[in-house]
């Protein structure tokens, strides 16, 4: 029975798998068909898919550097704050979560040139970093939390964010790295928002480029394979962080 | 035995702490400290808090000031050219840094040219001084020209896509001489009444202006190139090491100049005013390193020798110009093509403090949200390249003004022929014509004899086509030789013409589902069977790329394009009409707008008014779009690069196209439609779908479009 | 519990942590939409009252893009979810291959679409209007693919949280693998699941881009979906109908949370 779940499990993983495998054999065929590494060497020896790249980087780095700690403490705030409030609170964040960005598009682009924000990279970086995805998915992770680990902390401290930090949140770790995960994917493929925020062409992220709609620039299969490296390093460094707080041992029982 | 205590610890922790039942972790965690392997982790290690939150706003800072670096500095919109180490570089908006263009040890002297995006340079070559250009996609306009041996070039400029060389003869030291790089023809010393072109040690030509200085007289003339006069009396001025031109101020030219007063002495930028002498420092920092200035659309750069060095300026601010306000123009084409050049002329006279800036966007989802933001950034803008938003559409929901009541702009429909329909809808005007293509059928006279089918001079119908087709077949049925009718583009002409007559975008109404657009698809179908069309697939080079040129064994090819794109063909007809022989003919248009949203509406409609002038329209060159103006003797010279180069248009061509002109109508594509017509006509080609479906597939995508 | 003064002042300092970019780069923004609903366009600020939602609700493709979107929609997160609580289980029963699986199941959702596109394209015909169902098809793979990954790892990384002896419980008292996973361990992970659902109803809504690559702006009306609507009233600079549509799509969320939270409730509270 095992022996055919894994099977089974094989062949959907396999599936799954491959067109990325396409994808990896395109940026090595040339079109008269030789393999070659000439996709990769045009990319980089281009400055300007380099550059893309750079500010991918920037965007993404730094969205998460705020996003964490904000959707932590969100994820706090929805959890411990009076029923009412964060019941209306979470309304909002999820109704604003599912709509589309061009409902909120022209607003955002007014908002950016009241605040100075405009043709900024901050400016896309904010508008991530207070993204509704984070509280709302780590209040749900908390959720899965007996209360009764709060109250039995309580013995020991009366401080809310102590708990959180030292008994709550250690329990999250597997589930923040795919939140990470999640979050630094979405900043990754954004489009539309450096698109009307950033003005400045040296500003803006390889996602445009990749996911040029009008089809002027289609980039490189090779820039669609050298795009999702970082993302595996950062998927490799989670699973070691995951592996690492593994909390449960069969073998212990 | 110690099964028995874990287990007894582990009742203990689910006994003590109520519902934590199975909470592994804690229980691990208590076990952990009970053999002193881990001590007990929550509650007691009070510094982790505040070691948390200043480690969390240090990320935050680092993140921020990632994000807030400087942009790297990048050259201004018109760029930068550059030649060093045997090297011509371009560095344009949004470079980084300057990209090699061409690789040539032996150029001399470079000059951008200040209407086209171009480089003029000159180059030994074989023992010969060549003059070549070069644009920055790294083709050459020209295969150049030879400069007369007798002249010793000393620097070079070029305007309006003349050039100019300092050159010294065995006569005369300093000596500007005007060269036409496209043709080689005498070179001839630009005169004018009151100066005398010698010992000229500094010169720059922009704007169709030359500005001459000469060290020996100290003095500094400014002539107008087009009737070679002077602007005013040359000016007293000494220690000018390079010059060029500001930004005209109350109708006074200025002069950017560098200047060394002596030899080792402190460099400083001036700005000259050449008609009044007067001088005023900038007081720009000048580096020792700058040897002469160069100059683009916005920006002023200083230069040292080895080219590497640059420092710019804003020539507005150099010239003392107190700016009001920016009006953005936005895709409105070359800001330095003739009719803008003049647009904005007559514009600043009107309005002196308010700068022009001119901003390219090329992705119709930022301009629909400057536009609709109206945050400023787009008073002026040119077609937007999206879905179905014509200029009618674009009135009829709000966003453009509506021009109809402008007095300046109706006062200059008195100097335009009546084409006041193509930039109208229900009656009121939307924009001005920026650009106006249009369709004809270049036609094989050798094939025609051929077959024996006499070439109609002017408008023919449907059904004198229809017979063209069974006569084509008919020669196919009893030749060896093949003969295709037709050269088609992707969307077949007949079909975009119907749409064009039967699609009104503005009232949002269609008709794909009648008897006359069965007939037609029949009749493309009946063709395609016949071989009669010829393939798509097959163009390649230069035939694929240049709807003028006929594949062989071709009669008629579809060429859509300006007056002398079309002029390229061996002959040219009226394409036959859907519509009975005095109906429309397609055109292609681009228009310009005022936003609705702008800030500056007068300002917006004022530029409207300029471009549509017949001051700013006569500079266009009658080459590209034919006679819009009523007077056709009001157009300049003809483009002395073109018209020397091709020859002048045939007097069949401009017939055919000036009197389309007057017939025409702006062809209502629906991108959308575009692609959807391609996908589906093979499928149609091959018999897999019927011509009903075809269009009951057209009226449906149609109504979806007009619909929403 | 009560909260002490000092944990009050922490979940306000928590709150004023997400709350205020929360409010400035979203809520704010919304409040101007709504706006934008109630005025003739963005070029005439005037008062339009109902105007723009009686348009919208008139227009046929608005009904006929919303239709799309349930339908359509429906299909493509249902086969999602039955892929995610499919997959999850036996990621679960595999640790050794969910290593790498999971970076295989991750990726698709960080490949660019015009990258994925590209391949689609060629494993079917994506004419609309020539052959629907194989467009159907492409979009509703294409969505299983990119987005399914994600919520079969959120939903496995749930599942790896529950002690073992719960299952060995259930095992004791003669649950089997099927019942144990269905009855015990997806309620405990239902929190991984509404997450999943979030992420995935997010995605859908964000389809019109991989839709647009592989059929352009105008597909046939059976792909014609709500976003297509709403894309192309921006381009047109409708953008009042943007926010009319907006804003109906939000009551229409509201309606539904506030349905589901009741059937909740009647239920916890059914004896």
């Amino acid at each position: 029975m095992k022996k055919t779940s894994a099977v089974i499990l094989l062949l959907f993983l396999t599936l799954f798998s491959l067109p990325l495998l396409v994808l990896l054999l395109a940026s090595f065929v040339q079109e008269n068909g030789s393999l070659t590494f000439l996709q990769y060497r045009a990319v980089f020896e281009s400055e300007e898919i380099m550059t893309q790249f750079k500010n991918s980087a920037v965007l993404s780095l730094a969205t998460l550097a705020i996003q964490f700690p904000v959707s932590l403490l969100g994820g706090l705030y929805l959890t411990k704050q009076t029923k009412y409030r964060a019941a209306v609170a979470r309304i909002f964040m999820v109704l604003l979560l599912l709509l589309p960005f061009q409902s909120i598009m022209v607003p955002v682009f007014r908002l950016s040139k009241w605040t100075g924000l405009y043709d900024h990279q901050i400016a896309v970086i904010f508008l991530q970093a207070f993204s509704t995805l984070g509280p709302l998915t780590v209040w749900l992770f908390i959720r899965s939390i007996p209360e009764e680990q709060w109250e039995a902390a309580r013995l020991d401290t009366a401080s809310h964010l102590v708990i959180y930090v030292r008994i709550i949140l250690p329990q999250l770790i597997p589930g923040l790295c795919v939140l990470g995960l999640l979050c630094f994917a979405e900043v990754w493929n954004l489009v539309e928002q450096p698109l009307i925020l950033l003005r400045d062409e040296t500003l803006l992220p390889a996602s445009l480029s990749l996911n040029d709609l009008e089809l002027k620039n289609t980039g490189p299969y090779a820039g669609a394979v050298l795009y999702s490296v970082p993302v595996l390093l950062i998927y490799a460094a989670t699973g070691v962080i995951f592996q690492k707080n593994q909390l449960h041992d069969q073998s212990f029982l | 035995m110690k099964k028995a205590w874990e287990e007894e610890i582990r009742n203990a922790v689910n006994a003590g702490y109520g519902g934590l039942k199975g909470d592994k972790g804690l229980t691990e965690r208590i076990l952990l400290r009970y053999q002193k392997k881990a001590p007990l982790s929550f509650a007691r290690k009070r510094y982790a808090v505040p070691v948390l939150i200043a480690s969390l706003l240090l990320i935050t800072a680092t993140a921020l000031a990632l994000a807030l670096m400087n942009k790297p500095a990048s050259v201004s919109t018109y760029g930068l050219w550059r030649y060093a180490d045997g090297q011509v570089t371009y560095q344009g908006e949004g470079d980084k840094r300057p990209r090699v263009i061409l690789e040539d040890e032996n150029i001399r002297f470079i000059a951008a040219d200040d209407m086209e995006t171009g480089l003029y340079y000159i180059t030994r070559q074989d023992g010969q001084t060549w003059l070549k250009n070069i644009t920055q996609g790294g083709w050459a306009q020209t295969p150049g020209r030879t400069v007369n041996g007798k002249y010793n070039v000393a620097d070079l400029q070029v305007t309006h896509s003349v050039a100019y060389i300092l050159a010294n003869t065995a006569q005369v030291q300093g000596q500007v001489v005007r060269i036409n790089p496209f043709v080689t023809e005498q070179e001839t010393p630009v005169s004018a009444d009151g100066w005398a072109n010698e010992r000229i040690s500094a010169f720059a030509a922009y704007g169709g202006t030359l500005y001459a200085y000469s060290a020996e007289k100290k003095e500094l003339a400014v002539i107008d190139l087009s009737n070679g006069r002077l602007l005013c009396p040359p000016v007293q001025a000494g220690g000018i090491l390079s010059l060029t031109a500001g930004r005209e101020n109350e109708g006074d030219p200025l002069v950017l100049a560098l200047i060394q007063n002596e030899a080792g002495g402190q460099k400083r930028l001036l700005l000259i005013n050449a008609r009044t002498g007067e001088m005023r420092d900038t007081g720009e920092a000048v580096p020792a390193w700058a040897d002469y200035v160069n100059r683009n659309r916005e920006n002023l750069y200083l230069l040292g020798s080895g080219n590497r060095d640059v420092k710019s300026f804003r020539i507005s601010a150099l010239s003392g110009v107190k700016v009001l306000h920016e009006l953005y123009i936005v895709n409105g084409g070359s800001a330095d093509a003739p009719v803008m050049e003049a647009a904005i002329r007559r514009f600043r006279q009107q309005y002196p403090d308010v700068e022009l800036v001119f901003r390219t966007i090329e992705d119709a989802r930022v301009v629909s949200t400057e536009l609709m933001a109206g945050e400023g950034g787009i008073d002026v803008f040119g077609n937007l390249f999206s879905l179905s938003t014509p200029g009618g559409m674009l009135l009829k929901n709000g966003v453009v003004r509506d021009l109809t009541d402008n007095p300046d702009i109706q006062k200059n429909w008195e100097d335009w022929r009546d084409l006041k329909g193509l930039v109208s809808a229900g009656g009121r005007q939307f924009g001005v014509l920026r650009v106006l293509q249009l369709y004809a059928f270049s036609v094989s006279q050798e094939w025609a004899e051929k077959i024996g089918w006499n070439i109609p001079e002017a408008a023919w119908s449907m059904e004198e086509f229809e017979a063209l087709v069974q006569k084509a077949d008919a020669w196919n049925q009893t030749h060896q030789e093949h003969l295709y009718l037709l050269c088609d583009e992707n969307t077949p002409y007949f079909l975009n013409q119907y749409q064009t007559a039967h699609m009104d975008m503005y009232a949002g109404t269609t008709d794909f589902e009648t008897e006359e657009y069965l007939r037609l698809l029949k009749l493309y179908k009946d063709m395609n069977d016949k071989g009669l069309l010829y393939p798509q697939e097959n163009l390649i080079g230069r035939e694929k790329n240049y709807s003028y040129i006929l594949p062989a064994n071709t009669l008629l090819r579809v060429t859509g394009g300006g007056l002398e794109w079309m002029d390229q063909a061996e002959r040219v007809i009226f394409p036959p009409s859907v519509q009975g022989l005095d109906s429309p003919y397609i055109c292609v248009n681009w228009y310009l707008y005022a936003n609705a949203n702008s800030k500056y509406p007068e300002e917006a409609e004022y530029f409207l008014a300029c471009y549509s002038s017949a001051e700013a329209v006569s500079q266009e060159y009658y080459r590209n779009y034919g006679q819009w103006l009523r007077d056709k003797a009001l157009y300049r010279d003809e483009d002395p690069a073109m018209a020397q180069y091709e020859g002048k248009i045939r007097e069949d061509t401009e017939w055919v196209f000036n009197e389309a002109i007057a017939r025409a109508t702006p062809m209502n594509e629906i991108r959308e439609l575009f692609w959807q017509k391609v996908d589906l006509l093979p499928a149609y080609y091959r018999g897999e779908i019927t011509a009903e479906a075809f269009a009951a597939a057209m009226q449906q995508q149609a109504e979806m479009v007009l619909g929403e | 519990m009560k909260n002490t003064k000092r944990q009050t002042w922490e979940i306000r300092a928590a709150g004023a942590a997400c709350l205020p970019g929360f409010a400035l780069f979203y809520l704010l923004p919304f409040g101007m939409t709504v706006w934008y609903a109630f005025i003739r366009s963005a070029f005439d600020h005037r008062f339009a009252g109902l105007d723009n939602f009686i348009w919208v609700l008139q227009n046929k493709y608005f009904a006929l893009g919303s239709v799309n979107l349930v339908l359509l929609g429906g299909i493509m997160m249902l086969l999602s979810f039955a892929l995610i609580l499919f997959l999850a289980p036996l990621l679960l029963r595999h640790p050794k291959i969910a290593k790498l699986g999971a970076a295989i199941l991750i990726l698709p959702l960080l490949i660019p679409s015009i990258s994925a596109v590209t391949i689609w394209k060629r494993m079917f015909d994506t004419n609309a209007l020539l052959n629907p169902a194989s467009s159907r098809w492409a979009l509703i793979t294409l969505f299983l693919w990119k987005y399914s990954g994600i919520g079969s790892v959120l939903l496995w990384t749930e599942l790896r949280m529950i002690p073992a002896e719960i299952l060995d419980a259930a095992a004791l008292d003669g649950a089997g693998k099927m019942k144990a996973y269905l009855f015990i361990q997806l309620p405990l992970s239902g929190k991984s699941l509404i997450l999943a659902g979030m992420v995935l109803l997010m995605f859908l809504l964000r389809v019109y881009k991989e839709s647009y690559l592989l059929f352009g702006a105008y597909p046939s009306p059976e792909l014609y979906l709500l976003q297509h609507y709403m894309n192309h009233q921006y381009l047109k600079m409708n953008f009042q109908y943007v926010a009319a549509a907006a804003v109906i799509l939000t009551m229409a969320a509201l309606l539904f949370y506030a349905a589901a939270f009741l059937l909740i409730k009647k239920r916890k509270e059914a004896p």
